[in-house]
């Protein structure tokens, strides 16, 4: 590996790090969760980052560390020839995240030009709600469905992704994340700042922070905090492996991992404490506030926001300070999904121009129906979303099979500044298996379609966006077409050296 | 504020903010001794 193809310091790829899992679901997903379940949720949310995402983030990022090669090559190399299909799965799990992801980019850019378009309009966003109450309603139906300037947008996002990506790790990952970062925790600040010093802000924070002990007998909550921490710290992506497959020789693990995963935790809280207790500052009413809050992901950032902050002066202003922040930080996680992708390609032995020539192609052609349709767009979001925890649990199987004890020892503390003890890591990696086997039987019990298996005609429910039938025919697709491929796989991603 | 909030933010504020800051300052700290 050429000195360009790895991080230039340990700095480097902390930020890499941090971009990777500071994403949209700090800023959309996190308030709104905080917003609905209270401090119970914090707590429980800050104990499954020590038990599941912390354990899982050391192995990704010693097993990148070791292997060198994308996340099929490395998987294989750890868990053995005849499981690389699993590898794969971790791969198209991730990928199909990145390809409706890459989405919210462009909504994001789309309400960023809403946002500075309103503040040079000479009817004011305020003004247009009162003469049509449906507006922002109206605008988010327009630009989330069949709408081509979207589309182009979202290409236009990856367009970007590949070239900052085709300049290399050091000039082009290291170098965008060394002003996304830092920018997003300016702006993040700057939101938290203004949000706290608004009337009746400090409700907010007294809903956010306020423990009600009897529902921790709530299972949801448990599932809702575990699930945050996992996805919004990116453990069980292979986005750490591949980040840290880049990694100098003698690469510090625990405390990098340690930074990366706190520093996500810290971006999720400022989030909070900025978007609650400006809800709770511009709702009619204490009840209005807490209904916002539970009205959903997409509903609460792209209809909620702009009319709550439409509602004050300078409002307009921080609608822009908020879209900006919120582009930043799907963008700076858009990189390394992207880079997952090259990287793999990238063991085949293609070149970097070569990669990102197909990472373009790939992306526009399966990104596609996402751009164009919300439904799509949620159903992945909900088969990859899940997904996860079948990635998680593929880590830990690894982990475990080749000997948990020694794979702490010998891999995760062999640079570390400092170190955990082996007795934790080895029960982390353990019970995480029961945890994620419960957590998938859970999830599929839950039965969130009205026909979770079959349709009111008695067929196979696949097209049902909610449906468990198009979450296990999309899962076992992938690992049967895994499966059939795993010589194949082996030998072009794993063996080559 | 109601006193169990303050006490909820502070413990949270201190664990998640401050084992970043911890965490961040030890690694400047082990990065300077190497320069050294």
């Amino acid at each position: 590996m050429s000195q360009t193809d790895q991080f230039s310091s340990r700095w480097g790829i902390i930020l890499a790090s941090l971009g990777m899992a500071i994403g949209a679901g700090n800023l959309w997903r996190f308030p709104r969760l905080a917003g609905q379940y209270g401090g119970t949720f914090i707590i429980l949310w800050i104990l499954f980052l020590f038990i599941w995402s912390i354990p899982l983030l050391l192995a990704e990022f010693s097993i990148g560390k070791k292997f060198k090669k994308g996340v099929i090559g490395s998987y294989a190399q750890l868990a053995g020839k005849k499981y690389t299909w699993m590898g794969f799965f971790i791969t198209i799990c991730t990928l199909g995240i990145a390809f409706y992801y890459s989405i919210v980019t462009a909504w994001a850019l789309r309400y960023l030009g809403f946002s500075v378009g309103n503040l040079f309009s000479e009817q004011s966003l305020s003004e247009k709600l009162t003469a049509n109450p449906e507006y922002l309603n109206q605008f988010w139906n327009t630009i989330s469905n069949g709408n081509w300037i979207t589309v182009g947008l979202y290409i236009l996002n990856v367009l970007l992704g590949v070239f900052v990506l085709s300049k290399g790790i050091q000039k082009g990952l290291e170098k965008a994340n060394r002003i996304l970062i830092p920018s997003l925790f300016v702006l993040l600040l700057i939101i938290a700042a203004i949000a706290l010093n608004m009337d009746n802000g400090v409700l907010g924070l007294e809903y956010m922070f306020s423990i009600n002990w009897q529902d921790f007998s709530n299972s949801r909550i448990w599932i809702e905090a575990l699930t945050q921490s996992a996805w919004s710290t990116g453990a069980g992506w292979g986005l750490m492996m591949t980040i840290s497959s880049y990694s100098r020789k003698n690469e510090e693990v625990t405390l990098n991992t340690f930074i990366s995963a706190f520093g996500n935790n810290t971006a999720s809280l400022i989030a909070g404490m900025a978007i609650l207790p400006a809800v709770f500052a511009l709702a009619p009413s204490y009840e209005g506030a807490v209904s916002y809050l539970q009205s959903g992901n997409q509903a609460l950032t792209f209809t909620i926001i702009p009319k709550l902050f439409s509602t004050f002066q300078g409002g307009g202003i921080l609608s822009v300070v908020f879209f900006t922040a919120l582009f930043l930080a799907a963008f700076s996680s858009l990189l390394p999904m992207i880079e997952l992708f090259a990287r793999n390609l990238n063991d085949l032995g293609l070149t970097r121009k070569q990669t990102m020539t197909r990472v373009v192609i790939f992306f526009i052609i399966f990104g596609f129906p996402s751009a164009y349709s919300l439904d799509i767009f949620t159903n992945q979001d909900w088969v990859w979303g899940v997904g996860l925890i079948v990635t998680g649990l593929f880590i830990l199987f690894a982990v475990v099979k080749s000997g948990a004890k020694e794979f702490k020892e010998k891999l995760v503390d062999e640079d570390s500044d400092f170190k955990i003890s082996t007795q934790y890591f080895v029960i982390c990696m353990s019970g995480n298996i029961v945890l994620a086997l419960f957590l998938i039987y859970w999830w599929l019990s839950q039965g969130y379609s009205e026909f979770p298996w079959f349709n009111a005609d008695g067929n196979w429910n696949f097209f049902d966006v909610y449906s468990n039938a198009s979450i296990l025919t999309q899962w076992i697709g992938v690992m049967i077409i895994g499966f059939f491929m795993n010589k194949f796989l082996y030998n072009q991603f794993a063996a080559k050296k | 504020m109601s006193t169990s909030a303050i006490i909820g933010m502070i413990v949270t504020l201190g664990i998640v903010l401050g084992g970043f800051v911890y965490f961040l300052s030890m690694a400047i700290r082990n990065e300077s001794k190497k320069k050294d």
